[in-house]
């Protein structure tokens, strides 16, 4: 993880200046850019942020309301929640199917995003909770907790059960030395390392705090993460509704929090960052809240997981300046509170380095956006098509292969690094751990399955519209564009699509030749990308790095 | 880049300039024109953090001290399958490595004790005190494993030991166009190079655009997508997104093509995923000629070796997938009759504590045990020092059993390389803390 931190952090302290300075300038050309909308390019741009991709109707929304209220709006919606499975039998694909079928459809598309975001931060996987009562409770205290603050969300985690049997925290117990057993040492130090504070110091802007010898400065020490281990010891399954409580421990149950049980708490003194002291002789919950209130004040984590949550909505690599902003809401919402994810999320959305000009020039340009996840891939397809997904669809068993089981996260650290970097083009660029020279295939041939209308039953398309401009194949290709690139295919591209639509007078074979080519384009799979004013058009035929 | 440049030059020259050219680049030419020449590299990384432990467990009088530590974890020592030592010293494998447990006798099975990331030794009390650098964030899945691919302990190179050493031995392969590197295990930083770019494919082929409306609609089709992913679009992340499909594609075609001709494999491989993945490292072995490669890197993965909790039967489990396929791909290449050719090694971020956690697991620590297959291996032995295991002893980093390694990546690493033709002078280029081990190699094989 530091090995991405640290190189992608060393770009961003290279890029600094220079982006910075494009900054300056391109937004001193914005007034307000936050809000205002002037073209449905910026609209559909803003959609791929705060959504799972433009539909249509959406885009002439933005454009009538704003940017704002529109956050706002989505702000203010109900939180989806997952209905739970009538027996414990139940397996985790009927809701991996609700899961697409909600992402196409419910309206609180913002919260999604973002619960889906915490999601890879706050890891739990089906390769461990593999039925569904395990999983549902833990998914809508995401969607709850989306817009909640911060340390809620850190304490509600820490004593869900599903992350308890997840990371082993569940009947923890303090040590013994009569049988020659330690503290489990696991939800500890990833609750250090991937829920809070990263392993590095942090500056206000993300990049890590150097020492006079130029070196990072760890936040912790094993020692941490034994005390840490002592500190959470003690919580065991809540008793199952009828049940009286048995000891030491009660049978699994996923559906209340865990509950504290004494006797296996350590109590002893603990030491945690900075020679902070818990005293002896507290409960299991005095003790793991005193850690969580003491962990949360620290400064890594404004950072830690602000750059994280611009990553997943916005771009792999924001300037200094944009995350130091965001930093500044995550530690003061405006009212005095800190880690008020509402306030979070509404300031990544509407800083100017969001809505930045699509027509980019430089540096500034190359660095915007980041590649669109297979989960984020395939909705925003299905949203761009207008398409309906039942309850009952199978979307789940054609994003796998584009390298995202939704719910299985192969481990604690989720599908992909939250740090991965692209190393030779100097480019953080945490999805492309997942995109390889397989999935990429697999990820065109989707598109193509989606042409054929083999997706299986449950999804259809309303290509109506896109029918009616079929006579017409530029106003065509623009629309799609629109729809799926917020407009950024370049024109030479637009004319190659061309070339091969009016190979055809069949309108369904126009629009069908049209979306395979838009939506493989790679200006379709890079969320969020500019256009390059700078950029050169080399002639056709260019070989892929590995066969140069 | 000079490399680069100095190899497209050269590819107008001839392959015996190339050849005697690349000699200063570090590769021993010795046997890089013979016929038949072949060898490769196969990296099973076991994600997690392995328990060394009780992979390769002591069998003789020291088993009564592993049993008062690992208490509940314990692996009796008569279900322990026996690999003596050439020292007299007798260890044994888990109970359910039963499937290349023969190969220990037959010298094909060699065992390396307490490997891990290290910049120089260190004894514990350098380390206690902080009198000594050591590799970065320690303990952390995501740093050792990177270390572990890498050999840096600052990762801003964006290479890894196998995309270098692929590095120096591509020019074996030319002209093919193949790439040197190949990972069944998604993109990892392992086979990456400065000068060469691996491929990451999926087991059981694809790799090629499908789709309604004949053959000849799909090949306009393509013609089209790969005028436009050709673009220079001037975005790099843009350009990245492309060259990935544009690169699937080219790798695809050519193993489509080559593993279409080759004869079927008769080696039962397990239906598991490692099982899958090096069943698909044999195939291509299989195509080598076909695909005209005489080195490759191959890397592939097992995970779920994070057992903080319930680890003696999710462990065992992960023994039995791992035993059968590396003993299924074992008889692959000698049904291929490259078995002297090929060494399948394991690598894994870490070891696990000695000391028990609560939930009978065990969690992260330092040195680990790792298995090499091959028959060029020398096996029948144990390899390096096995740590004194008491705990907050003299090899203990800490308190709890998390053995300060005996050998280092480096070492491991470089004792491969030089197998694979890297010269002594190159494997500093390759293993960049060598320098600070007496012993650079071990004669493992």
């Amino acid at each position: 993880m530091v090995q991405a931190m640290r190189a992608l952090n060393s770009y961003q302290s290279r890029w600094a200046q220079v982006l910075q300075l494009l900054l300056i300038t391109a937004c001193a050309t914005i007034p307000l850019a936050a809000n205002a909308v002037s073209t449905a390019a910026e609209a559909a741009l803003f959609l791929e942020q705060a959504t799972w991709g433009p539909k249509p109707q959406e885009i002439s929304r933005v454009m009538s309301i704003g940017k704002a209220a529109y956050v706002d709006e989505q702000l203010a919606l109900p939180p989806t929640q997952y209905p739970a499975p009538e027996t414990n039998d139940v397996l985790l694909p009927p809701y991996q199917r609700l899961f697409f079928h909600y992402g196409v459809h419910n309206p609180d598309q913002l919260r999604q995003r973002v619960a889906f975001a915490l999601s890879q931060i706050f890891v739990v996987s089906g390769n461990t909770l593999n039925r569904a009562h395990m999983m549902v409770p833990y998914l809508n205290l995401l969607s709850e907790g989306a817009f909640g603050n911060y340390r809620e969300l850190l304490m509600n985690v820490s004593l869900s059960p599903a992350m308890g049997r997840y990371l082993d925290n569940v009947n923890n117990v303090k040590p013994d030395p009569a049988r020659g057993t330690s503290a489990n040492e696991n939800y500890a130090r990833e609750f250090l390392q991937l829920l809070t504070l990263g392993t590095e110091l942090l500056n206000d802007d993300a990049t890590p705090v150097k020492n006079q010898d130029g070196n990072p400065v760890p936040v912790y020490s094993e020692d941490t993460v034994k005390q840490m281990a002592n500190a959470i010891t003690g919580w065991t399954w809540a008793p199952t509704p009828g049940q009286t409580v048995r000891t030491p421990r009660n049978p699994a149950y996923y559906g209340a929090p865990m509950i504290a049980w004494e006797p296996n708490h350590d109590t002893t003194a603990k030491t945690l960052l900075n020679g902070y002291q818990m005293p002896a002789g507290r409960t299991a919950r005095e003790d793991l809240e005193g850690a969580i209130t003491h962990i949360f004040e620290h400064p890594n984590v404004g950072p830690f997981v602000s750059i994280r949550l611009i990553r997943s909505l916005v771009s792999s690599n924001p300037s200094p300046a944009y995350v130091r902003d965001v930093v500044r809401v995550f530690n003061n919402n405006g009212s005095g509170v800190r880690g008020d994810l509402k306030a979070v999320v509404r300031a990544i959305l509407l800083h100017p380095e969001a809505s930045a000009p699509l027509a980019l020039s430089g540096r500034l340009g190359v660095a915007q956006g980041h590649l669109a996840e297979p989960v984020f891939f395939v909705l925003k397809l299905m949203r761009a098509l207008d398409s309906t997904v039942a309850e009952d669809n199978n979307l789940m068993r054609h994003c796998s292969p584009l390298g995202q089981n939704v719910f299985f996260p192969p481990s604690v650290f989720s599908y992909y690094h939250l740090d991965h970097a692209l190393t030779k083009q100097e480019l953080a660029a945490p999805e492309f751990e997942i995109h390889t020279s397989a999935t990429a295939v697999e990820r065109a041939n989707f598109v193509g399955m989606v042409v054929d209308r083999r997706l299986g039953p449950g999804v259809s398309h309303n290509l109506d519209s896109l029918l009616a401009l079929a006579p017409e194949p530029m106003k065509l290709i623009e629309e799609l564009s629109l729809r799926i690139t917020h407009g950024t295919l370049p024109d030479e591209s637009k004319e190659v699509v061309r070339r091969f639509v009016v190979g055809t007078n069949d309108p369904a074979g126009r629009v069908g030749r049209a979306l395979y080519l838009v939506a493989n384009s790679p200006q379709a799979w890079v969320s969020g990308a500019r256009i390059s004013e700078t950029g050169r058009r080399a002639p056709s035929g260019r070989r892929g790095a590995i066969l140069r | 880049m000079a490399i680069r440049s100095r190899r497209e030059s050269l590819a107008a020259s001839g392959s015996v300039a190339a050849a005697s050219a690349f000699a200063r680049f570090g590769m021993m030419n010795a046997n890089a024109q013979q016929a038949g020449d072949y060898k490769a590299l196969v990296c099973v990384f076991l994600f997690g953090g392995n328990d060394g432990h009780n992979t390769v467990a002591p069998r003789d009088t020291v088993h009564a001290e592993y049993a008062t530590l690992r208490g509940s974890l314990a692996i009796p020592q008569a279900d322990l399958l026996s690999v003596p030592a050439k020292n007299g010293k007798e260890f044994g494998l888990h109970p359910n490595l039963g499937f290349i447990h023969p190969y220990f006798a037959q010298g094909k099975l060699a065992v390396v004790a307490n490997v891990g990331v290290l910049y120089r030794p260190i004894t514990r009390d350098q380390y206690r005190n902080k009198l000594g650098p050591i590799p970065s964030n320690l303990f952390s899945h995501s740093d050792q494993q990177q270390q572990w691919q890498t050999g840096y302990f600052d990762y801003s190179r964006g290479t890894g030991w196998g995309g270098r050493t692929a590095d120096l031995v591509a020019h074996l392969n030319a002209p093919s166009k193949f790439p040197t590197a190949v990972s069944l295990a998604g993109n990892q930083i392992m086979l990456a190079g400065k000068d060469t770019t691996p491929a990451a494919i999926a087991p059981g082929g694809g790799m090629q655009l499908t789709g309604n409306g004949g053959v000849a609609f799909r090949e306009a089709r393509q013609k089209a997508l790969q005028e436009m992913i050709g673009m220079d679009s001037g975005l790099a992340m843009v350009q990245a997104a492309g060259q990935t499909l544009q690169d699937g594609l080219d790798v695809g075609k050519l193993i489509n093509e080559a593993i279409a001709t080759a004869p079927p494999l008769q080696t039962a491989f397990p239906n598991t995923n490692l099982g899958r993945q090096l069943l698909e490292v044999a195939r291509l072995i299989a195509s080598r000629e076909k695909l005209g490669m005489r080195r490759q890197i191959f890397f592939a993965s097992i995970g779920g070796f994070d057992t903080h909790a319930n680890q003696l039967a999710t462990h065992a489990n992960l023994m039995s997938q791992l035993a059968e396929a590396m003993n299924a791909f074992y008889l692959a290449t000698e049904e291929l009759s490259v078995a002297n050719s090929v060494v399948t090694f394991t690598e894994s971020e870490f070891g696990r504590t000695m000391n028990p956690a609560a939930g009978a697991g065990t969690d992260h620590a330092w040195g680990s045990h790792h298995l090499l297959l091959g028959a060029s291996v020398k096996g029948g032995d144990i390899f390096g020092a096995y740590p004194n295991l008491a705990l907050g002893g003299p090899d203990d980093s800490g308190s709890r059993g998390s053995y300060i390694p005996t050998t280092s990546l480096d070492q491991y690493g470089a004792t491969l390389a030089s197998w694979f033709g890297v010269s002594p002078s190159a494997l500093d280029d390759i293993f960049p803390n060598l320098i600070h081990f007496s012993n650079r190699t071990l004669d493992f094989v």
